[in-house]
């Protein structure tokens, strides 16, 4: 049979990316385009008292100064359109819910003109008490359920004695570990031109990996028909999650070309790429595990919380990895959700596999430690035959293998387990996993194969997606 | 709009003449100053382009080594004079920016480089560099990459620059010229501190052009080395570097050349810990003992506290590097 596994490809879009002929969003040429610049708050909480448009106004070229006393409703308003979609905000009222939030967008002629412009805009903010540390609100942390393509889960799972067996082992650790927020920056910011061709119709170019989503949204937050929303994507200069969700800009900027009758485009300086688009939350997971002398796992316990903004829930669901990884005699996983007053994060690079995995996998290797046992041994000792959180056979697993294949190529035999912790010197050994390679979806629909249209980009996608698309 | 003049100078000449116009800066490299326009940090009225003037020149003159202000750093870096009669330097600019940057910014830009503090160049927040009397949010900020020596209640903004840090240790004396004519700068009177008035940077009058540095290729300046410790392997700024020459003779070191870098608030050269190696056996004890004296004064917050320690390992470090250079 021939497979093309191994084999080297030419990547389709390779030459133009790298010859400049690839077109991105903001790149697209749009006959009479109009640039909007956002003024955006410097309080982390609080609300607009007083916005002084007047210098701005008074600037040649400038369009509009458009702020939450003049900017048309939406009949649709900010709100999400489903669990996947984010709140926005799009100039409807005069709260400032993080540092870096749109509060003014300045239209004019020429970029240079509504930066300046921009500028010019003097806004008085009415400050509130604000906090921005997991500590300082970790007492008011609440459950939150998964969510995923797969479907929702509940925010815990409990099976099995899980205080008993962390008794009951023969060697136990309990770890936390942190990570520090992860920022979202990749070379092609965020960027949206909107092009309305009558009163009910509009489209697109925007810098996104999901195009149906930003039909969504667009369609609700305008009220429109969803197939007069039409959404067009090239080429994105780095996703990894930042552009699957649509953000305030992509509302903003068709918002301003409505009000001004203009096409308009909008794209975030870098400064403005930190704050209201998103990125890894922080996460604290505590692991706790237990094991009998000769490596079962009596109990193993992942609780994880991370933070999401006052106004949105997004959630890093770090601990659904433990979920489906190891057998263990008890296994509890827990997800909590802290409140800043923060943007909303979102989806970064294996969101919650990642970070979920380096716990877990930390864990284990410290357990493995505990026992004086090969962490390698530790794992296969503790294989999921079935998946640990439903019982049901998994539809394909060949981790064992991976497991075994990786052990020969790396000579896993000849490292020192000791060193997987001290190997700073002595060269590196370790275990990392790839994140999460199974799904829960052992009794479900087949809907992961064959034609279903997802119209998505993935992170440096090569092919071009737009709404509307037909089904296969 | 805010509209600036723009004006090619075509002559040292033509250059003061349109630098004494108020409000004006010169432009070489550019890398400092236009990212600094571009964010509305600085804003002059006019600019005049330096960049064109025959300053590249690298040359031998009376012991030492005479660098035009237009020479960029890459040509610097990479001169076989400069790499063996002042390896630091060499070494210094090597470890700062990219090949990119490199490049473009020049010797006499360098010496001028501003502050990398985040809130001087963040309009949103309030620097009394950057506007005079409007108070420093750094002081109650995130201040893992502001300074510890030098600072004052108006400003504990770092100097940025890993070649001032060379400089200053190799001795350089820098020339300008002006309308009140031509007059060299000891490396150390270059760079004022903070002190009430942040917004002064510089002992430059007005209109002053900076023609070039003088190196002396002393003993300990052959044998000179720079360290530098960042967050990551490169592209980053210094949490603490350090310039070290040592002149080793008979088993006593007879010169020193001791600076600091990323943890003053301009490149920091102490005397007295140069005076403390002199005569004394390279050694651990030596050396530390320098260090210390080096980082007396400190002034460190909860999240720069670390560089003391760190930047007294650095020195260490880097004079036993020199001392054992050959």
């Amino acid at each position: 049979m021939k497979t093309s596994v191994g084999k080297p490809l030419v990547r389709a879009d390779g030459r133009a990316k790298v010859t400049g002929q690839a077109r991105y969003s903001a790149e697209v040429q749009v006959a009479g385009v109009a640039y909007a610049v956002m003024v955006t708050s410097r309080s982390a909480r609080g609300r607009v008292a007083s916005i002084d448009t007047a210098a701005a106004e008074r600037e040649p070229g400038v369009l509009a100064v458009l702020t939450h006393q003049n900017a048309i409703r939406l009949p649709g308003g900010e709100g999400a359109v489903d669990l996947s979609d984010r709140v926005v905000q799009a100039l409807q009222d005069d709260r400032i819910f993080y540092s870096n939030q749109p509060i003014a967008v300045v239209v004019a002629d020429t970029l240079e003109r509504a930066t300046h412009a921009a500028l010019l805009v003097r806004a008085r903010e009415e400050p509130e008490k604000f906090t921005v540390r997991l500590d300082d609100e970790i007492d008011r942390a609440f459950p939150q359920q998964t969510f995923s393509s797969a479907g929702t889960f509940p925010a815990d799972e409990v099976h099995g004695d899980v205080e008993g067996g962390l008794s009951r082992g023969a060697a136990r650790i309990d770890q936390t570990y942190e990570m520090p927020p992860e920022t979202h920056n990749p070379i092609e910011p965020h960027a949206t031109i909107a092009v309305w061709s009558g009163p009910d119709r509009v489209t697109v170019y925007d810098a996104t990996q999901g195009v149906f989503g930003v039909r969504k949204k667009l369609a609700k937050a305008f009220g429109l028909r969803p197939q007069n929303v039409r959404v067009l994507t090239k080429f994105v200069g780095g996703g990894f999650g930042c552009k699957g969700s649509v953000w305030s800009h992509v509302v903003l900027s068709a918002l301003a070309a409505k009000q001004v009758g203009r096409p308009v485009k909008l794209v975030l300086t870098r400064q403005q790429m930190f704050g209201m688009v998103g990125g890894r939350p922080r996460v604290r997971q505590r692991l706790r595990a237990a094991a009998t002398q000769d490596g079962r796992l009596t109990a193993l316990s992942h609780q994880s919380t991370s933070t999401t903004s006052r106004f949105d829930i997004f959630l890093e669901q770090a601990a659904s990895v433990s979920r489906h990884m190891y057998a263990s005699a008890a296994l509890e996983t827990r997800h909590r959700l802290v409140r800043l007053d923060i943007g909303t994060p979102t989806y970064m690079r294996a969101p919650g596999e990642s970070s979920g995995s380096f716990a877990l996998e930390s864990a284990m290797d410290e357990l493995a430690h505990e026992l004086k046992m090969d962490p390698m041994e530790l794992r296969l000792r503790n294989y999921a035959e079935v998946d640990p959180s439903n019982g049901k056979p998994f539809s394909s697993k060949s981790l064992r293998t991976c497991y075994r294949m990786a052990a020969e190529r790396f000579g896993w035999e000849r490292a020192n387990p000791r060193r997987a912790r001290h190997g700073a010197t002595a060269g590196w050994w370790g275990w990392a996993w790839p994140p999460l390679p199974i799904r829960p979806t052992s009794t479900r629909p087949p809907r992961w194969r064959g034609s279903w249209p997802t119209g998505a980009q993935s992170c440096k996608a090569a092919r071009s997606t737009s709404a509307p698309a037909r089904t296969p | 709009m805010r509209l600036i003049q723009f004006q090619r100078a075509s002559g040292i000449d033509d250059a003061l003449r349109a630098g004494s116009a108020p409000d004006t800066a010169f432009l070489a490299g550019g890398t400092s100053l236009v990212d600094l326009m571009k964010l509305e940090v600085l804003h002059p009225a006019r600019v005049v382009d330096v960049g064109r003037l025959a300053l590249t020149r690298i040359d031998s003159e009376g012991g030492g080594l005479r660098i035009g202000a237009l020479a960029t750093n890459t040509d610097v870096a990479q001169n076989g004079e400069v790499k063996k009669k002042l390896p630091a330097l060499s070494e210094a600019l090597l470890s700062g920016a990219s090949p990119q940057l490199r490049n473009a910014a020049t010797v006499g830009g360098n010496l001028l480089q501003r502050t990398r503090c985040a809130y001087y160049r963040d309009l949103a927040t309030a620097c009394n560099k950057r506007d005079p009397g409007a108070g420093c949010d750094a002081l109650q900020g995130w201040t893992r990459m502001h300074a510890i020596l030098g600072t004052s209640d108006r400003c504990i903004a770092a100097h940025p620059s890993d070649m001032c840090v060379a400089l200053a240790a190799l001795d350089a004396t820098v020339r300008v010229r002006g309308a009140a004519g031509e007059r060299d700068i000891p490396f150390a009177e270059l760079h004022l501190l903070p002190g009430e008035h942040p917004e002064r940077e510089f002992a430059l009058a007005p209109g002053e052009l900076i023609l070039s540095v003088f190196v002396p290729a002393t003993p300990q300046a052959a044998r000179s080395r720079y360290l530098k410790v960042r967050d990551r392997a490169s592209y980053a700024f210094a949490l603490a570097s350090c310039a070290a020459a040592l002149h080793v003779e008979g088993g006593r070191i007879r010169a020193a050349g001791l600076a600091l870098g990323g943890v003053g608030t301009k490149p920091w050269r102490v005397p007295e810990a140069e005076a403390a190696l002199v005569g004394q056996a390279p050694s651990a004890e030596a050396f530390g003992r320098a260090a210390e004296i080096a980082l007396r004064g400190a002034r460190t917050r909860p999240d720069n506290a670390f560089k003391v320690e760190l930047a007294r390992r650095t020195a260490v470090r880097a004079l036993r590097r020199a001392a054992e250079a050959t």
